[in-house]
């Protein structure tokens, strides 16, 4: 099989030829395809896709696609990103390349559009998490719950046990409205200096005894990332702790 | 970019689900080779950890690979469903 | 999404089922009971009663989990139910999530 096939990065906008050239994955040569108004930062690959039983080896990949597509933003201004292991195949009558450039004149509103969107901006991960367990505790000396454990005194054990099981729930209840609070409010501390904000739907959580209650990813410029950590550090008070992830290509943001 | 796993797993979650798609019938994947919605935690653990609690049998399956020797081929990526403990799906009412 | 039986022991798995849903449909009567206390429509010395007996229903179940080991099981599966039925109430909630999940399905 012959390097016929196309590996895309991203896509930026260059108006004139570029000398942008680095090394990329499996050690190809990465160089700029230009179509009319967008270019692909692109390596001649065989028609086959990139991949690997070990997992090693396919974060490795990932981690030079990711760097290609920061190279891409410091010589561009920045990129659209494409989804990892995105390979241009040659169609019947036509070339990798040719079926490349239709994508281009096809796309190129949809492009110009995410283009002006995400041009000059990354994106950070922002992930917020809360100790359900201590915020248990922390509600079960409140007013309210002391109020409920004062009326089982002088009662019968059945009765006890009922008025009990509704102080767990009480507790339970003001546990939960804290956190939604606290979470819309997280959510508007991010928001506030972000170009766009979206809540990532998969909650899988990265810390051990942490419930992860947030995971949103953000649009914006270098400097706005550290007013958005030090507003949401002014907010997060015991229990609740966060981590931002970044500076990323804008993979996110790269649709309409 | 940062060096830490949370990071790199980050990292990993937007360049496999993020990033703009092609159609299929332009590009190598998604109708030859299903696309890879990876547990996230697994990621970061080996392939032995993965066979051990079953997330690739059906990877290995079609293949009729010789689980001992294990010889990658054209691999498929699985699509992985979380399992319901993992996975909670749930959206924050603003 | 499924919720997982075990498999090994079809017996235990059976039995967790049923725990898990002993203790369900427990903590929903307990609760009427709280409410009906409260709303003055049960008498003190009926909520005695009653509470006595979730009591012993209580230890009865603890002494089955204990006897046949399958704590662990019943609350994965307390576990599982639980992530349903938030899933289901979300989609309700949001039916843009339900196309997420028809997406999903049909990559």
């Amino acid at each position: 099989m012959s390097d016929d096939a196309l590996y895309v990065y991203g896509v930026v906008k260059s108006e004139s030829d570029s000398e942008w050239k680095e090394t990329g994955i499996e050690g190809k040569n990465v160089y700029v395809f230009n179509g009319k108004k967008f270019s692909a930062l692109v390596h001649d690959c065989k028609e086959e896709p990139y991949n690997s039983k070990d997992f090693e080896k396919i974060k490795e990949l990932i981690i030079i696609h990711n760097r290609i597509l920061d190279r891409g933003i410091e010589g561009f201004g920045g990129i659209i990103p494409l989804r990892f292991n995105t390979i241009i195949k040659k169609g019947e009558n036509s070339s990798a390349q040719d079926n490349l450039k239709k994508w281009f004149s096809e796309e190129q509103e949809r492009l110009e559009k995410i283009w002006n969107k995400v041009k000059g901006k990354r994106e950070y991960g922002i992930r917020i998490y809360c100790k359900r367990d201590k915020l248990v505790q922390e509600a079960s000396e409140s007013e309210e719950i002391k109020e409920i454990e004062k009326n089982q005194q002088g009662k019968g054990r059945g009765m006890s046990y009922l008025l009990k099981g509704k102080e767990k729930d009480k507790t339970k209840e003001i546990v939960q409205n804290k956190i939604n609070r606290l979470k819309q409010e997280f959510y508007d501390d991010a928001k506030k200096f972000a170009d766009d904000i979206k809540t990532q739907r998969s909650l899988i959580g990265l810390e051990e005894e942490k419930e992860l209650l947030l995971n949103l990813s953000i649009l914006t410029h270098g400097q706005q990332i550290s007013k958005i950590k030090e507003d949401l550090e002014k907010r997060m008070g015991q229990n609740f702790s966060f981590q931002i992830a970044g500076p990323f290509a804008p993979y996110s943001f790269a649709e309409v | 970019m940062k060096s830490n796993n949370a990071g790199v797993v980050e990292l990993i979650d937007r360049a496999l689900n993020k990033g703009v798609i092609l159609n299929a019938d332009l590009v190598v994947t998604v109708a030859d080779i299903p696309l890879l919605a990876v547990n996230l935690k697994l990621a970061l653990a080996s392939v032995e950890t993965m066979l051990k609690y079953g997330m690739m049998e059906d990877w290995l399956k079609p293949l009729s690979l010789d689980e001992k020797k294990m010889t990658p081929v054209k691999d498929h990526m699985r699509l992985v469903r979380p399992n319901g403990k993992q996975s909670n799906i749930s959206s924050p009412h603003f | 999404m499924t919720i997982k039986v075990d498999s090994d022991n079809l017996k235990d798995g059976l039995l967790g089922l049923v725990i898990a849903l002993v203790e369900i449909i427990k903590e929903v009567l307990q609760r009427q009971a709280i409410y009906r206390l409260e709303s003055n429509s049960l008498g003190d010395e009926d909520a005695e009663r009653l509470g006595l007996a979730f009591m012993q229903l209580d230890e009865t179940i603890e002494k089955i989990k204990k006897e046949h080991n399958i704590a662990k099981t019943s609350n994965q599966i307390r576990a599982d139910l639980d992530n349903l039925v938030d899933d289901a109430i979300n989609k309700l909630i949001d039916p843009m999530l339900l196309e997420v999940e028809k997406e999903l399905e049909n990559v």
